[in-house]
């Protein structure tokens, strides 16, 4: 009964990780026979401008997304959570734009920042402002793909914050309550520490789906302009299927998989140490 | 939250109308942040040219009834293809990720063998994998079954590789008592006869938050039709096909990308309870 999953999974996952590390040792065109060439590729990396310059991109990339995504997220879970009306309305409409095709999505924001027709720089206009050419200046480009993440992400975040919120005893907020406890103090003794899995749930997910970035990335920019947007997942593919150096893209992937596993490892030692709660 | 307050602090009620204010408003920015730039589209893909061309993306259409651009995009983006397309390789794979998932989780949950650590082992370090940086080989595989560009290698990658859907459907499993199969090989029913006259039907419910979850992924997924099946357009991949001669028309590409987006929304709309309910099942504890 398990043989199909098996299957599925040493063909589909195991079986190419593997060979993605075997092929980071060759020359390979996807054509030709690959060649072995060792540490070559790796030995490449230290002069190439593009691919170092994709890991900065990405870690800008996380950078930029993940803190205001997270503290967004937070931030409307606390007060959807809270007893305001129509809150069920308000968590529909923040989790809506995580619902809609991502690559349908990034045309739609394409538009809204075209420097010429975009909605936002005649909208801008209307108040004489010159808006900037948003997708095509290197110092903007990134900034507003991360912004648009943040705004597609931040309602799906949420519910994970939404959950662990609801799932914190309320015997505690009546204790701190009678203790006389005040809303910082409330918030920084009782619910931050309680949402810890929430938070490592999340930041985990969260940073994984950061470094695999694709659809906005290629719909918005194609890595644009002077590669300012490609991320290592993005120059991957690029080495990959348009460039067609398959040991060269296979080594990159290694690197990226090193990296998230090291921030992932990070991530789960950091929470790990902390005192865990155990109220079942 | 709860709110029992013993003794009221003198302040205490305006502190908390003010920071209620506060936070109200705060709730009312981010929809209007939210939903601005799809009331923008929807606007857009309602006005002729030179009305796109005249006003501001925040004016209302002048005719809410004028579907022209969506016949356009309908058409010049080859959507009923791209709809039919994307229904057939949801369905299979769909089917396919359930039985493959279920089976798995019966498996998993009520045998002992050896290597079971093993494959647990070995599923929980694939959810951590991004599938992005096997790519290359992924490709290679598909390509050596000669599968590129068919929606078979889109219909196996969807259902070869779902984790998620085997730890929900694990989860459901271990809340289904092992009474209930002893029972039925007492009975002199044998280990099928109970994966699909017990264990299938039992788990409905979250065989239905799988298909609502994944059946909305699968939809919206991107990088695999464009990678696989570049001569045929899946749903997700018909917006590409704009770049011609509508490739500048930004109020037939807006009708364009609702056309896409609203079946998902629909989805969401009438199925949410589902869907938060498998989202947050598995991440809390």
């Amino acid at each position: 009964m398990l043989a199909p999953s098996i299957l599925g999974f040493t063909v589909f996952l195991i079986a190419p990780i593997v060979v993605v590390v075997a092929l980071s040792f060759y020359d390979w065109n996807l054509l030709s026979d690959p060649e072995f060439i060792g540490l070559e590729n790796y030995r490449e990396l230290a002069g190439d401008e593009r691919a170092l310059q994709s890991i900065g991109n990405t870690f800008y990339y996380v950078l930029l997304n993940i803190p205001a995504q997270t503290v967004l997220a937070l931030a409307l879970a606390l007060a959807v959570n809270s007893k305001v009306k129509a809150r069920n309305a308000f968590r529909v409409i923040y989790v809506l734009p995580w619902m809609a095709m991502p690559v349908a999505l990034g045309v739609i924001w394409r538009w809204v920042f075209d420097p010429a027709y975009g909605a936002l720089n005649r909208f801008l206009e209307v108040f004489g402002v010159d808006g900037a050419s948003w997708l095509t200046d290197s110092a903007w480009a990134m900034p507003v793909i991360a912004s648009v993440n943040v705004w597609q992400y931040t309602g799906y975040t949420m519910l994970f914050f939404l959950a662990g919120l609801q799932a914190i005893p309320a015997q505690l907020y009546e204790a701190a309550d009678v203790d006389g406890a005040s809303a910082p103090y409330r918030f920084f003794k009782i619910t931050l520490p309680l949402l810890r899995p929430s938070m490592l749930f999340v930041l985990i997910t969260s940073v994984i789906g950061s470094f695999q970035v694709f659809d906005t990335i290629h719909v918005m920019t194609a890595g644009g302009p002077a590669g300012s947007t490609a991320t290592l997942n993005y120059q991957i593919y690029l080495e990959s299927f348009t460039q067609r150096n398959a040991g060269y893209a296979s080594m990159l992937a290694v690197i990226l998989f090193a990296i998230i596993a090291l921030i992932t490892l990070a991530q789960v030692s950091f929470f790990r140490k902390r005192t865990v709660y155990d109220f079942s | 939250m709860t709110t029992i307050h013993s003794v009221p602090r003198p302040g205490a009620r305006i502190q908390r109308v003010t920071v209620g204010t506060a936070k109200y408003l705060s709730l009312v920015i981010a929809a209007v942040v939210t939903l601005v730039p799809l009331v923008t589209v929807l606007f857009a893909s309602l006005k002729t040219p030179t009305e796109y061309g005249s006003t501001s993306a925040l004016t209302p259409p002048s005719n809410w009834f004028n579907f022209a651009n969506f016949v356009t995009a309908f058409d010049s983006g080859k959507m009923l293809e791209g709809f039919a397309n994307t229904a057939i390789v949801l369905t299979v794979s769909l089917a396919g990720t359930i039985f493959i998932g279920t089976m798995a989780a019966y498996g998993l949950d009520r045998f002992e063998f050896r290597g079971k650590r093993l494959v647990f082992g070995l599923f929980l370090i694939a959810t951590l994998i991004p599938g992005v940086t096997s790519q290359v080989a992924t490709f290679q595989v598909i390509n050596g079954m000669g599968l590129y560009d068919t929606k078979a290698a889109l219909i196996l990658l969807f259902m070869g590789t779902d984790i998620i859907a085997i730890y929900l459907f694990i989860q459901f499993m271990q809340a289904i008592p092992n009474s209930l199969d002893e029972a039925a090989m007492i009975d002199g029913a044998n280990r099928w006869t109970i994966y699909w006259r017990i264990v299938l039907p039992l788990l409905k419910p979250a065989i239905a938050t799988v298909v609502i979850i994944k059946g909305i992924a699968i939809y919206n997924e991107f990088y695999a039709p464009f990678l696989y099946l570049p001569s045929e357009g899946l749903i997700s991949t018909s917006l590409f096909r704009f770049k011609g001669p509508f490739g500048a028309q930004w109020e037939v590409i807006s009708a364009g990308t609702l056309i896409v987006i609203v079946p998902t929304l629909i989805a969401f709309l009438f199925l949410q309870r589902w869907i938060y309910k498998g989202l947050t099942s598995g991440a809390v504890k």
